[in-house]
């Protein structure tokens, strides 16, 4: 069918995305590939190991106790819930999960700015929230910033319906100082930082609208720091542009050295004054592992960007199901503190275990601070693959190697995210997820290995 | 303040945009916090507003308590579009339950679960659907009345507009005709009658699918989808095969989506009635050519009018002979047939392949939780309980229907038929007249709520006719009873109310009794 017939009727939102070049449609055959024929340590040893998806599995048995509902649901789970969210799930959030865990207990000088439950919106996850704030700070074309490398579904959660461009302000600090040298393409990653100039210069090419924030960052684990963040609050304020800050790894932190930085959210370092421009989002899919139950929420104390958001929340409503199970974990505060403290030090402990098998692998990463992930660095193995096997035709694309090393590995039965969709500024970095059970883990550090090192002979 | 200058076109539109009914919206809370109650909140209001359906949740309780699937895959990422599982599931419903048509020469037309899109409710479905083939500013077509929240659905975020067509078909010339006689009402009537400048006596016979009036406003408008939702809400009609047919091959000739909303398929109550259950269908593939059913043996008393048709309904893939094509959709959702509106479980089905390509592509901006998927799976799986509760379900709405009717005939109110769904429409017009004249203080929310409104009514009159309706909804409301008024739902003349029947006796007797009480101390004053 040709493209003049195959769309027809469509709208050209639709036709846009359908014609859009599939980028990452490698990726996709391939994590389906793997999810068919899954590594199995007894039934399956030749399995494709995903190492891809940041879930986090380890603490499902904690949690198992409070998803069980009970044997008498009440009728009221079938019906219509309040528009925003179940009350006391809002209560709850504002209370229990913000105020004392997110925010760490912090209560601010001022009592009018403590959590309000009027002013968190419950939702069907936190992707459709994301979308549809991209569309109340934006229009088609209209772009937001974010530090890179960041979570590559931003770029699509902004583009797909309502067009908005995602720009990436480089986060990376190379040890050599010297970001402009391409030469140097193996100085180590030594740290992450919110640059205002970078900032200043994407803002003055025109049409940006917002600045995200994922703190702590996906893929890296990264915590930003709390001064640096201040100052691009103030940056913000200034341009009048709004900052939405994406915590949702903010009770996945597992600080394993003194040297990281500690973890608050933008609420803390604000004093919980976010005023018109600061706005929270987060969900139960990552910190409460339950990211197939679809539960997200939003913070904020505008009350007008609040407006908007609650009288489009039919798009996205939170199902009855998954916000009771949300109630029932956040209302026994002793279970919540102790599934917190269970979970990250599974985390921690994940996290050590996967670095120690690296580390005997000698494959370079970098440190990650939280999430359910670190960043591996395998420049140094491109350099290995010959520049024939550039079979893409993407001689200008320094990504292109990095794509025949994803494939390698892959073919190695192990699937790993590549940097290019992540936007790391130079090519060969990978993202691993490590919260999965411990033969997994070692049987796909192990396949990477193989492929990284026999490369680096 | 800032406010909002720094938003976008999109958000600013949504935020000036009054909220048109904003007094409803208050009147809910207000009456969702003072709910009525036998023992002990006799005073508290009655909504019977909200299309909900609680009659058969014992019979669904033991389903939802035990989860025998449920396992911690259940907490991790899903498939796009739901679980395969479940969309088989979906697929079985579909072609065992809601469709009658065997593609016995045809395999390839079986529903097949990849046709199946599964999403958090119909409404991020629609609103995506909407996009899928609108631009901003160019229009959907739907038959009036119709459900309110197509406009904000298609408005909303995408710009879309919605025209309705009007269906309703009257009988124009005849004041004294068998209704009006048998009706029990006031003697005042007729004298109202002559009173009227208006045609406020002109009965709704029926509805159609008007081929001329669609063909009109396509000549006119940008159009690019139709959606039918039939069963229809608000009045409960059943669309004729035969007209639906028509519409079918006229939106393939014009090369316009046709989007068949089912949502309340499961949810007939009329005797006469196709359950779409295996049980029941004795001439699965031969009768789609004949004529509508017509119950004319149905005993509804007064009150109602009896010449509104009884149609049967065939879903949209019936009409189609299981062969849709690339232009006409399906969607609907356990909402309403299954009274789960709270879990948001809705699903689109067709045989297009980049239409599901598309949808399936934006699906993470509507997944459907997982532990919901589970729950569906359990419910309708398991073939002998699914029967069971349609039929029960099927039962029991047709006895609450029953019990509405009988109790508006009680008090003397009228109502037009209706053959499906959680509702009927009662007709107060007559009482119209009769309030008293009021200042225009209560315009401010009627005034520009109509910037959506293309319907063929004059415009420059839309405030005067449905002032009285809202003004008369405000007396209900303080009478402690809503009803959703005709309106919002694109009705061709004021006094019409959408009532839902689907509560228990005792608050759809109590509620129609202050109705009543307004209505008729109007109607005599």
């Amino acid at each position: 069918m040709d493209l003049n017939t195959q769309f027809e009727g469509f709208s050209d939102n639709a036709i846009r995305l359908l014609s859009a070049p599939k980028g990452n449609s490698k990726l996709a055959m391939a994590h389906f590939m793997a999810m068919s024929y899954l590594y199995n340590s007894k039934d399956n040893p030749n399995g494709y190991i995903s190492l891809g998806i940041a879930e986090n599995v380890l603490s499902y048995d904690v949690l198992k106790e409070k998803l069980d509902l009970g044997m008498a649901p009440p009728q009221s789970i079938t019906q219509y819930s309040e528009i925003g969210g179940i009350p006391e799930l809002r209560e709850l959030i504002a209370e229990q999960l913000l105020q004392n865990q997110v925010f760490k207990g912090y209560r601010p000088p001022n009592e009018k700015f403590l959590v309000k439950k009027e002013q968190i919106l419950v939702s069907g996850g936190v992707t459709p929230l994301l979308e549809n704030v991209f569309n109340l700070f934006c229009n088609e074309g209209e772009k937001c910033i974010i530090p890179s490398p960041f979570y590559p579904s931003f770029v699509y959660d902004a583009y797909q319906r309502f067009g908005v461009k995602v720009i990436a302000a480089k986060s990376e600090i190379f040890n050599n100082n010297n970001n402009n040298n391409s030469e140097e393409e193996d100085s180590e990653i030594i740290d992450f930082h919110l640059d205002l100039n970078e900032f200043e210069s994407l803002y003055n090419q025109g049409g940006v609208k917002m600045v995200l924030l994922c703190n702590p960052n996906n893929p890296t684990g990264y915590i930003f720091k709390p001064t640096e963040i201040k100052k691009l609050v103030e940056w913000c304020q200034k341009k009048k542009i709004h900052l939405i800050s994406d915590e949702i790894y903010a009770l996945s932190v597992f600080n394993t050295e003194s040297t990281t930085n500690q973890f608050k959210s933008v609420y803390e370092i604000l004093e919980g004054n976010l005023g018109e421009y600061v706005h929270i989002l987060n969900g139960f899919s990552k910190d409460f592992c339950l990211n197939g139950y679809r539960i997200g929420y939003f913070y904020s104390q505008n009350e007008t960007v609040f407006q908007y958001m609650i009288s489009t929340s039919a798009f996205y409503s939170c199902s009855n199901i998954a916000q009771y199970t949300a109630i029932n974990i956040l209302k026994d505060r002793e279970y919540l503190e102790r599934y917190i403290k269970t979970n990250q030090s599974n985390l921690k402990e994940a996290y050590e275990f996967a670095s120690n098998l690296l580390n005997q692998y000698s494959i370079p990463f970098i440190k990650s601070s939280s999430g359910v992930f670190l960043s591996l660095d395998l420049r140094a193995c491109l350099k290995c693959i010959p520049d024939g096997d550039d079979h893409e035709n993407n001689n200008q694309d320094k990504f292109s190697k990095e794509i025949i090393l994803w494939e390698k590995i892959f073919k190695n039965k192990v699937f790993l995210n590549s940097g290019k969709l992540c936007y790391f500024e130079k090519p060969g970095f990978f993202r691993l997820i490590f919260t999965l059970p411990k033969d997994f883990v070692e049987q796909g550090i192990k396949r990477i290995a193989n492929v990284y090192n026999s490369l680096l002979k | 303040m800032d406010n909002y200058k720094s938003f976008s076109k999109n958000a600013k539109k949504i935020l000036n945009s009054p909220i048109c009914n904003n007094k409803m919206q208050t009147a809910h809370y207000t009456a969702m916090e003072n709910l009525f109650c036998p023992e002990t909140n006799k005073d508290g209001y009655i909504s019977l507003g909200i299309a909900e359906n609680i009659l058969s949740f014992d019979v669904m309780k033991d389903k939802l308590s035990v989860d025998p699937n449920f396992c911690q895959r259940l907490t991790q990422y899903s498939d796009m579009g739901g679980f395969k599982d479940c969309r088989q599931s979906i697929a079985n419903l579909l072609q065992n339950h809601l469709f009658k048509f065997k593609p016995i020469n045809n395999p390839e037309l079986l529903v097949n679960y990849k046709q199946i899109i599964l999403a958090n409710g119909a409404t991020p479905l629609l609103e995506n659907i909407f996009n899928m083939f609108c631009d901003q500013d160019e229009v959907a077509l739907i038959p009036s009345p119709m459900f309110p929240n197509f406009i904000p659905f298609a408005g909303q975020r995408f710009g879309v507009k919605i025209i309705g067509v009007k269906s309703e078909v009257y009988n124009t010339n005849n004041n004294n005709n068998n209704n009006n006689n048998n009706n029990n009402n006031n003697n005042n009537n007729n004298n109202n009658n002559n009173n009227n400048n208006n045609n406020n006596n002109r009965e709704i016979i029926d509805f159609e699918l008007n081929l001329e009036e669609f063909e009109k406003l396509y000549q006119l408008h940008p159009v690019k989808l139709i959606v039918l939702c039939n069963p229809n809400n608000p009045t409960g009609y059943i669309f004729s095969k035969k007209q639906i047919k028509k519409l079918i091959d006229w939106c393939r000739e014009k090369k316009v989506h046709l989007l068949s909303d089912e949502i309340y398929a499961l949810s007939i109550f009329n005797r006469n009635y196709c359950s779409g259950t295996r049980e029941d269908n004795e001439n699965t593939n031969n009768d789609f050519d004949n004529e509508d059913d017509n119950d004319n043996n149905n005993n509804e008393k007064d009150g109602a009018n009896n010449q509104i048709p009884t149609n049967s309904f065939s879903s949209i893939y019936d009409i189609c002979k299981g062969d849709m094509g690339e232009y006409i959709h399906l969607v609907s959702s356990f909402s309403k047939d299954f009274g789960l509106n709270g879990f948001r479980a809705g699903y689109f089905y067709s045989q297009n392949q980049d239409v599901l390509r598309y949808l399936l592509s934006t699906s993470n901006y509507y997944s459907c939780s997982n532990i919901v998927q589970s729950a569906l799976i359990n419910i309708i799986e398991d073939k002998k309980y699914l029967c069971s509760f349609i039929k029960e379900n099927q039962k029991r709405l047709t006895s609450s229907y029953k019990f509405a009717t009988k109790t508006l005939h009680q008090f003397n109110i009228p109502y037009l038929k209706s053959s499906a769904g959680l509702f009927l429409t009662i007709d107060l017009r007559k009482c119209l007249n009769k309030l008293p004249e009021l200042n225009n203080n209560n315009n401010n929310n009627n005034n520009n709520n109509n910037n959506n409104n293309n319907n063929n009514n004059n415009n420059n009159n839309i405030n005067c006719p449905f002032k009285k309706e809202i003004q008369l909804w405000e007396l209900l409301f303080d009478n402690r009873v809503i009803v959703n008024p005709g309106k919002l739902c694109y009705f061709d003349e004021p006094g019409f109310y959408r009532l839902i029947f689907t509560l228990s006796n005792e608050f759809v007797y109590n509620g129609i009794e202050r109705i009543s009480k307004v209505y008729n101390q109007l109607l005599n004053s």
